[in-house]
């Protein structure tokens, strides 16, 4: 589980980091990759890549939290312990 | 346009929203009926597709409607960086929002000063934060109402005009917000969503179609190469990335939708759907209509100037009989953003303001019938400003600024959920003076190379890691109360991840 929840975030890094590339001159060249302008195409493929990122934070992250509030309970609404 | 149409179809659509909040309002007849909790953020009772929808429609005003289109026909692809944004909210419920729900659930707050007060133990910030939280939500408000009236006004040529188009908009608010609070703007805003959804996409694939498909951004290369390679100015987008961004969770309305949710596989569910809806539909249809509006006789009539009315040109163009639906999307669109505002506005008087001025705590049935009392002012407020000569142009300036006052908020809020290092006075003098240098850059207009909102940012986090390293840090019990069950609940909730810390 740590090693995977490590590896999702080298993941949305390193996509978030190719997003930014053409903003810098890289990968920005007018040509079609496909049917899609090659900046646009990077773009949209990281689009995708951290998309799934996301659906990954659900077991990764969310099913472990709701575990421990079932295992654990707390109380509710008590602001003055 | 057919003006009877518009009207007869704006009428409709008033009477949907208006059952809709007779439904919410119906519905609500629980123990918590009444109380402040259920009046301002739903009773914490909110489910996955009404959060999803509510959240989305919140976040996408009529800038989105209109605005976004304009962006990619005049900036072409460099406006990407929005699609990637805009995923990026999904992740921000899990690094900010489900901490939000956890506190509050914990410790029974409705608004974020609420938790800035219980964690920092500092009126002082409280009072600034629900001040700032205020100044940045009520003048876009009204620049909400009046951009909304003027759309009107211009697409049904006078026929709806700039006073009628300001009070149907802010009596609409008001009336939702005030009979049926929380539930009703949630299942409104949910209706009003996937209203506008539906309209983007029918216009997206019929546009596409008519730009050639999947030849489309090859067509648009052969008129326009350059809208198809991305313009640079990083630091520009960066600061629309900030201000956007950390706005989908930092802004007071968008923190109390977290307080909202009935449970955490709620947020999750919420979390893992906004991608599809944030980016993949409200991101990426813009750029296909906006890029393909390029393609000349694609949308005749737009230039740069026009550029922030294609959808409603394309309707004249292709569509005039349905052009009402326009129309009543950008009322939708427009109404679904301020009420939840208006309601977050008014929960922040009542209880921040209002209530930390009194000795005693109000009852939570007392916080209600204030609330109730300050979304009617705010309301009539916003309609005198929109109706003075001059006077929505006078707050013109104070809104353009309202997402980078937004951004404000941020270290304060930081260290209530992440780091544990900031301090009260850190978070006091980091906020005012990013308060400070915004309204000095508004006023002086200095040439900086970076806009207001991430320079006062920038300053705002300077200010706060230095006082923060000079002065007392929070006390034990908030670092318990709130650091050590986050890491507790949320980061070593697995067995790996306990036989970790334990081995440290």
């Amino acid at each position: 589980m740590k090693i995977m929840r490590r590896l999702l975030w080298l993941v949305v890094c390193v996509c978030l980091v190719l997003t930014w590339l053409p903003y810098f001159g890289l990968f920005n060249s007018p040509t079609l990759i496909g049917f899609l302008p090659e900046p646009l195409a990077l773009t949209l493929v990281c689009n995708v890549i951290l998309t799934l990122c996301v659906l990954a934070i659900y077991p990764l992250y969310f099913t472990p939290f709701i575990n421990a509030l079932n295992n654990k309970p707390m109380s509710w609404g008590e602001r003055n312990e | 346009m057919n003006n009877t149409i518009t009207i007869v179809l704006l009428s409709a659509f008033i009477g949907a929203f208006l059952f809709i909040s007779f439904l919410a309002k119906k519905s609500d007849k629980g123990a918590g009926a009444g109380s402040s909790e259920d009046f301002v953020i739903g009773g914490r009772n909110t489910g996955t597709i009404v959060l999803l929808l509510s959240m989305g429609a919140t976040y996408f005003s009529t800038w989105t409607l209109l605005g976004s289109f304009g962006a990619y026909f005049r900036e072409g692809i460099w406006f990407i960086g929005f699609a990637v944004w805009t995923i990026f909210h999904g992740i921000f419920i899990w690094l900010f929002g489900a901490r939000i729900w956890l506190a509050g659930k914990r410790y029974g707050f409705i608004t974020p000063g609420q938790m800035v007060e219980h964690y920092y133990h500092g009126k002082r910030l409280r009072t600034t934060v629900a001040l700032i939280g205020i100044l940045a939500l009520v003048p876009v408000m009204l620049i909400q109402v009046s951009g909304g009236a003027l759309a009107l006004d211009t697409m049904t040529n006078g026929a709806i005009p700039y006073v009628v188009g300001v009070t149907i908009t802010s009596l609409m608010v008001g009336i939702i917000v005030l009979w049926a609070g929380f539930k009703g703007t949630a299942w409104t805003d949910s209706f009003m969503g996937l209203f506008f959804a539906t309209i983007l996409i029918c216009t997206a694939l019929y546009i596409a179609y008519l730009a050639g498909g999947f030849s489309m951004f090859e067509n648009v290369m052969s008129y326009k190469p350059e809208l198809m390679v991305n313009s640079g100015k990083p630091l520009k987008m960066i600061e629309i990335w900030l201000g956007l961004g950390f706005g989908a969770w930092v802004l007071p309305h968008m923190w109390q939708k977290f307080y909202s949710a009935s449970s955490p596989a709620v947020l999750g569910k919420v979390a893992i759907m906004t991608p599809f809806w944030n980016s993949w539909m409200m991101a990426i249809i813009p750029l296909v209509i906006g890029t393909a509006a390029a393609i000349p006789g694609i949308v005749p009539g737009v230039n740069k100037e026009t550029s922030d009315t294609i959808l409603p040109l394309i309707f004249a163009e292709y569509a005039p009989i349905l052009g009402a639906f326009v129309v009543a999307g950008i009322l939708a669109a427009a109404i679904s953003t301020i009420n939840s505002q208006l309601l977050s506005s008014a929960s922040i008087v009542a209880e921040d303001v209002v209530g930390s001025l009194r000795n005693k705590p109000m009852s939570s049935k007392s916080v209600t019938k204030v609330t109730r009392l300050v979304v009617g002012t705010l309301t009539l407020l916003v309609l005198v400003l929109a109706l003075a000569p001059g006077g929505a142009g006078l707050i013109v300036p104070i809104a353009s600024l309202g997402f980078g006052l937004g951004l404000q908020l941020v270290p304060s809020a930081l260290g209530m959920l992440h780091f544990r290092f900031i301090t009260e006075s850190g978070a006091f003098y980091g906020l005012l003076s990013g308060a400070v240098v915004m309204a000095l850059i508004a006023f002086f207009k200095p040439d900086v190379p970076l806009g207001p909102g991430l320079s006062a940012f920038i300053i705002n986090i300077l200010v706060t890691l230095i006082v923060s390293k000079l002065s007392k840090p929070v006390s034990q019990r908030s670092i318990v109360g709130y650091h050590d069950m986050f890491d507790e609940y949320m980061k070593n909730n697995t067995e790996d991840t306990q036989s970790s810390t334990t081995t440290k």
